[in-house]
């Protein structure tokens, strides 16, 4: 029964090796495929030789041992794959315990029938071969189904932390009989302890995949929305352009007319009257900012067409050269969220002379002031210290400020609401990173 | 009195200016004293910083009103310039000569009236508020907009300001509550910032003419929400 005991070293080495193997073929390489035939080549060496001193080498460096041989692992997935290094803590604990299962499962089924009489030599490696294959094509076409979407995992450092704690608990448990018997989780018949084995390690893969599958959706969920909140924009754009340019179409016909009538009129002073009318026109429709900032140009400009249509008057004075250190996607969270809030405000008041929004980007100093603000007549309502939204649907409103403060202490700044008698202000304040960009973006 | 200057080629507009203002000071109760200019060049030849708030058009035949206002804050660096415009995009960059505001051609009176209403409340902002402190048996008034922070060292107070620093003994608290509404904040439980002078915040420190500050986790995040209305209210 002594040669039953446990698994020989080499199955260890072998079933650890291939579950690297299995990822290093799914995921991304780093080097070409010769770099990385050689580094598994080396890490079977290497694999080998540790299982070998752990099986020479007395039972107390059993854990230094299998602390080696979970580093060389982690380092070939570090190393032969593109991964970040939460991502390879992740994968690594997927491929440690598959690897762990494999042996565990083919071992205890080959004991079985060792036990029956089988103990051909033929029949040992047979099993080896035929249990090994299948299991990781078996892991193989699991994973590379769950990574044809998805390079990468783009696990965080925490979900990486989790996986790495569960995989060496399930490796803990399952051999805890192996190095103590005398434990409350410790069997004591050989036959049990195996099955201990492979069972604790099979609910092990199980966990860790259906965490993986977990984390997978949630960032798939995660791309639909934000691609959905793109192409909800790009609607929004297109609608406005639509409208400006049957804005444009309707200022033509227009002209028409009145160089129609121009053309009919005899008198001098009532021609430059209605070319000076005309001029004014023209001038009112020419929304066009010039800020510095690309970005914020365009916002402004498709904002204005808007407000130009909604008899809102929009006063900008910006320095946009200002906002250089600022990614774009928060500048159109800022401006377009407070612009937004600020035309649903003023488009609720009767009097078109009080739809009034004014835009400031100005430097002080070091810190970035971007204010936008608007009168208002209604009341507006306080909840503990937390501006309530007076839109009607509660629950898809007050979120608008709530990603220009998530944006501003983005930035180490903050994004203060207040009221100045009847304007409502948004105060962004951001300060300004040195040139060199150590604070405020990573 | 508010003395107003309006700088404007069209003699239209200036009536209905003039006009606006006596309707506003009727409104109001405010005494303006109103001078009219017809080009920028006037009024630059002998600027005596004598105005607090000037109406001015940007499109002007000899001195275009940008450059009236550049040469306006090389002498003068309080007066509210407030731009007049029928073109939007020649107010953009009125920033360079801190002109935070302009009204837009035509102008219409509740437009013109706010614009007045926030120029005026912030001229009232600036009167100066002073602290009294002993000083060696002396009683000396400290402009309070001179002074950088205030440090507190157990029972002695450290006024650090642009004349030197000064202790009395006094309590941080106490100085808190007198200094309310004057833009004055904690950073920490040792400092009481002016923040007229900060010039730069980290995560952890806020530089205030110079010095550098700790700021504490608890204080910071009022800190910086009372700078941010500060500095968004000081350009309005």
């Amino acid at each position: 029964m002594n040669e039953i005991m446990d698994i020989p070293k080499v199955y260890t080495a072998l079933a650890e090796w291939a579950g690297c193997l299995t990822f290093v073929l799914i995921l991304k390489p780093r080097f070409s495929k010769w770099v990385t035939t050689g580094c598994m080549g080396v890490l079977l060496v290497l694999l080998y030789a540790v299982q070998y001193a752990i099986g020479v080498l007395p039972v107390s460096l059993w854990i230094p041992g299998m602390l080696i041989a979970l580093g060389l692992m982690f380092l070939s997935l570090l190393i032969c794959c593109e991964l970040s290094l939460p991502d390879t803590g992740f994968i690594w604990a997927i491929a440690f315990l598959a690897g762990e299962f494999a042996a565990a499962l083919e071992w205890q089924v080959y004991s079985f029938f060792y036990g029956m009489g089988f103990r051909a030599g033929w029949v040992k490696y047979g099993f080896l071969v035929v249990f090994y294959l299948t299991t990781f094509i078996l892991f193989f076409h699991l994973e590379s189904k769950r990574f044809q979407e998805q390079e990468k995992l783009q696990v965080t450092v925490k979900e990486a932390c989790s996986a790495v704690v569960i995989g060496v608990g399930v490796f803990l448990i399952s051999n805890i009989s192996y190095v103590y018997t005398h434990t409350p989780f410790s069997g004591r018949m050989s036959t049990e302890i195996f099955y201990i084995r492979t069972l604790v390690d099979f609910a092990g893969v199980v966990i860790l995949l259906a965490f993986q599958d977990r984390v997978q959706d949630l960032q798939v969920r995660q791309t639909l929305n934000s691609i959905q909140g793109i192409l909800q924009r790009q609607h929004e754009y297109y609608l406005q352009s639509k409208a400006s340019i049957e804005l444009i179409n309707q200022k033509y016909h227009d002209l028409k007319y009145q160089i129609e009538i121009i053309r009919q009129e005899p008198h001098q002073e009532m021609r430059d009257k209605y070319l000076n009318e005309i001029e004014e026109g023209i001038k009112a429709y020419e929304a066009q900012n010039k800020t510095g900032n690309s970005v914020l140009d365009t916002i402004l400009t498709g904002k204005n067409i808007y407000c130009l249509q909604h008899d809102i008057t929009m006063k900008s004075v910006v320095d946009g050269t200002k906002l250089h250190f600022m990614e774009v996607m928060d500048i159109c969270s800022i401006f377009g969220n407070a612009l937004d809030n600020a035309i649903e405000s003023v488009e609720k008041m009767e009097d078109a002379d009080k739809r009034i929004i004014r835009v400031a980007v100005f430097s002080q100093n070091d810190l970035l002031m971007i204010r936008i603000e608007n009168y208002f007549e209604t009341q507006l309502k306080v909840d503990g210290g937390v501006y309530v939204t007076t839109k009607k649907n509660k629950k898809y409103h007050g979120y608008g400020i709530k990603s220009i403060c998530y944006t501003a202490e983005k930035y180490g700044g903050t994004a203060a609401i207040n009221t100045n008698g009847q304007w409502f202000q948004i105060n962004v304040l951001i300060p300004i990173p040195d040139k060199t960009g150590i604070d405020g973006k990573k | 009195m508010i003395r107003i200057g309006i700088i404007e080629d069209d003699p239209q507009y200036v009536e209905q200016f003039t006009g606006y203002i006596k309707k506003y000071a009727e409104e109001s109760g405010e005494k303006f004293d109103i001078k009219i200019f017809s080009d920028g060049i006037d009024l630059v030849s002998d600027y005596n910083a004598s105005y607090d708030i000037l109406f001015m058009d940007i499109q002007m035949k000899l001195l275009d009103g940008m450059s009236t206002a550049k040469s306006i804050r090389k002498m003068d660096k309080d007066v509210i310039i407030i731009f007049v415009t029928n073109l939007p995009q020649f107010a953009i960059q009125g920033y360079e000569v801190e002109a935070m505001n302009y009204v837009l051609k035509p102008v219409n009176f509740f437009a013109f009236s706010q614009e007045l209403l926030h120029a005026i409340k912030k001229l009232k902002s600036k009167t100066t508020f002073y602290l009294n402190i002993m000083q060696e048996s002396k009683m000396i008034r400290l402009d309070v907009s001179r002074i950088f922070y205030i440090e507190s060292q157990g029972h002695t107070i450290l006024y650090h300001t642009e004349d030197g620093t000064f202790s009395n003994r006094d309590t941080l608290k106490n100085l808190e509550q007198k200094l309310t509404g004057k833009y004055f904040s904690r950073c920490n439980n040792c400092y009481l910032v002016n923040l007229r002078h900060v010039e730069k915040v980290d995560r952890n420190t806020v530089t205030v003419a110079g010095v550098m500050l700790q700021t504490s986790r608890p204080k910071r995040k009022n800190f910086i929400n009372e700078l941010a209305i500060y500095v968004g209210g000081e350009k309005g």
